[in-house]
């Protein structure tokens, strides 16, 4: 008898201590949408790279919260915590960027430097996205109001870069990095979708049949200079962007030097699938259902869309502008890659430009103001940190 | 936060943003397009002044004879344009330059297995 009363004991005591008994409903929802993100991972390869880590990361917290507890006395801290201090402390952004330097070319940037401006104007999204994130709380929905450093961490989606916005949110509102992060990549993966409709409601057929000038060849030397100038520059004007755009600059010297091979290769390949593998797996872990089901990542999912919508229009508007003075020389199309998001939002200007004319092709002239969207919402995310920091 | 900071607050960051955004690019623009053009002028005149000048004359000379190829016995004349192109892609002179074209003594190691510890051991 003392036998089973003893078994039942160890029976009861390991369902105690199991998922069942310490997880709340909110828990077995997120593990839901985690499924949910690893289908759309996995079968659609909607930004796959990202999206399964960050999936996987948000199921595992569900499953077992302790995976992100930090070190007590008595216990030593989660293997997620560790790993996500390199999040926390803004250190896998900035490496994330050191391999996409190592892996862009800024050739077509710098045969046409005028690809700055759209991707300047491209990150309207941003500011009129805080605007909105700071006016929500007046609509009188409980719990859903945000701060200035909240607003900001929000209205960099609109950046469509998802270690700067990481890299945003991590130094203003940390409270916010999952639902920020997730909506920031989901929408990166939608610009196919989020963004054709806008450039054709906003562009004239005329407009959108421009064939452009082919560019001229860039030589090697102009593209080595490319990033020690930009480095310089912007750091000496704007130090909070230099540790993303001088990472991103370093990454991009190695890769155009040539000297540095081995080191290039690793930053474009080893270096960011590892640390794509922590950030991925640690911002997925941020998801726990107490904080992620809340109105405020509602009202994160809808801002984030808010500002890409905006971003893009900015961008497409200015492209008109150019349009305009240029004597019909410029593609408005080309202005809604300014939003960054490499290089799928170049991929979408070529394929809505072909749309109209199949023999236009917009893809080259496109990466000019894709790359210069992603120093643009670096730029941006400086000025964010900046104010309200 | 009150109503009036909250407009004070978002037309700050609205305008200080897009400033500060705009103010940057174009500057890069300018300081990319004065470089950049400054670059391609000198280059493309060093290249002009590279090139052979052509002497004006009322008959086309005759050209230079070139100096046979030397070809070793067995080689097709295949390989040697694909090997005169070779040359020429990567030292940018013309066959005319070429002397010989004979094999090497035969490696005992394997090519590819030359080609990898070379790739391996060429950063140091």
């Amino acid at each position: 008898m003392e036998i089973i009363n003893e078994f039942l004991n160890s029976i009861v005591d390991i369902f105690k201590s199991s998922g069942f008994a310490t997880n709340d409903w909110r828990n077995y929802i997120m593990i839901g949408i985690a499924c949910v993100l690893l289908y759309l991972a996995i079968k659609r390869e909607f930004e796959p790279l990202l999206l399964l880590p960050i999936a996987f990361g948000m199921m595992m917290v569900n499953l077992y919260p302790p995976i992100m507890a930090e070190p007590t006395d008595a216990a030593n801290g989660g293997l997620f915590y560790y790993l996500y201090l390199g999040v926390k402390l803004g250190i896998y952004p900035p490496l994330i960027f050191l391999g996409i330097g190592a892996m862009t070319d800024f050739g077509p940037l710098i045969a046409n430097p005028k690809s700055f401006l759209l991707g300047a104007a491209a990150q309207l999204g941003i500011f009129v996205t805080f605007i909105g994130a700071i006016f929500i709380g007046n609509l009188g929905i409980p719990n859903l109001s945000f701060t200035a450093q909240e607003a900001g961490s929000i209205a960099i989606i609109g950046g469509a870069d998802g270690p700067t916005a990481i890299f945003v949110t991590s130094k203003l509102a940390p409270q916010l990095l999952g639902p920020i992060a997730v909506a920031a990549y989901s929408y990166m993966a939608l610009v196919p979708i989020i963004q054709p409709p806008i450039m054709k409601a906003l562009t004239t057929k005329k407009e959108r049949s421009v064939v452009m000038e082919q560019l001229r060849p860039v030589s090697k030397l102009e593209k080595i200079l490319f990033p020690i100038i930009v480095t310089i520059l912007i750091s000496l004007l704007l130090p909070d962007a230099a540790p993303l755009v001088g990472m991103l600059m370093l990454g991009n010297l190695m890769r155009e030097s040539g000297v540095v091979n081995r080191i290039s290769n690793t930053a474009q390949n080893e270096l960011m699938n590892i640390i794509t593998i922590f950030l991925g797996v640690t911002v997925g872990a941020t998801a726990k259902g107490e904080v992620f089901l809340s109105p405020q990542t509602i009202g994160i999912v809808i801002l984030g869309l808010l500002a890409f919508c905006f971003g893009t229009a900015g961008g497409v508007l200015f492209g008109k502008l150019m349009y305009f003075f240029t004597k019909g020389k410029v593609n408005p199309l080309i202005g809604s890659a300014g939003v960054s998001a490499v290089p799928m939002a170049a991929r979408v200007s070529q394929k809505v430009g072909q749309e109209e004319n199949p023999g236009n092709f917009l893809l080259m002239h496109a990466m000019g103001p894709n790359v210069a969207g992603v120093i643009g919402s670096a730029v941006a995310a400086g000025v964010l940190i900046s104010i309200l920091g | 936060m009150d109503p009036q900071n909250e407009v004070l607050l978002s037309l700050t960051v609205l305008l200080t943003g897009l400033v500060v955004v705009f103010a940057m690019l174009i500057f890069l623009t300018i300081v990319i397009k004065i470089y950049g053009s400054v670059i391609y002028n000198t280059t493309k005149k060093r290249r002009e002044s590279n090139k052979p000048k052509v002497e004006a004359a009322p008959t086309p000379a005759p050209a230079p004879a070139s100096a046979p190829i030397e070809v070793e016995e067995g080689i097709s004349g295949e390989v040697v344009a694909a090997i005169a192109a070779a040359v020429y892609m990567t030292y940018g002179v013309s066959a005319s330059r070429i002397r010989s074209v004979k094999r090497a003594a035969a490696n005992p190691r394997s090519l590819w297995g030359e080609a990898g510890r070379l790739e391996n051991t060429r950063p140091f």
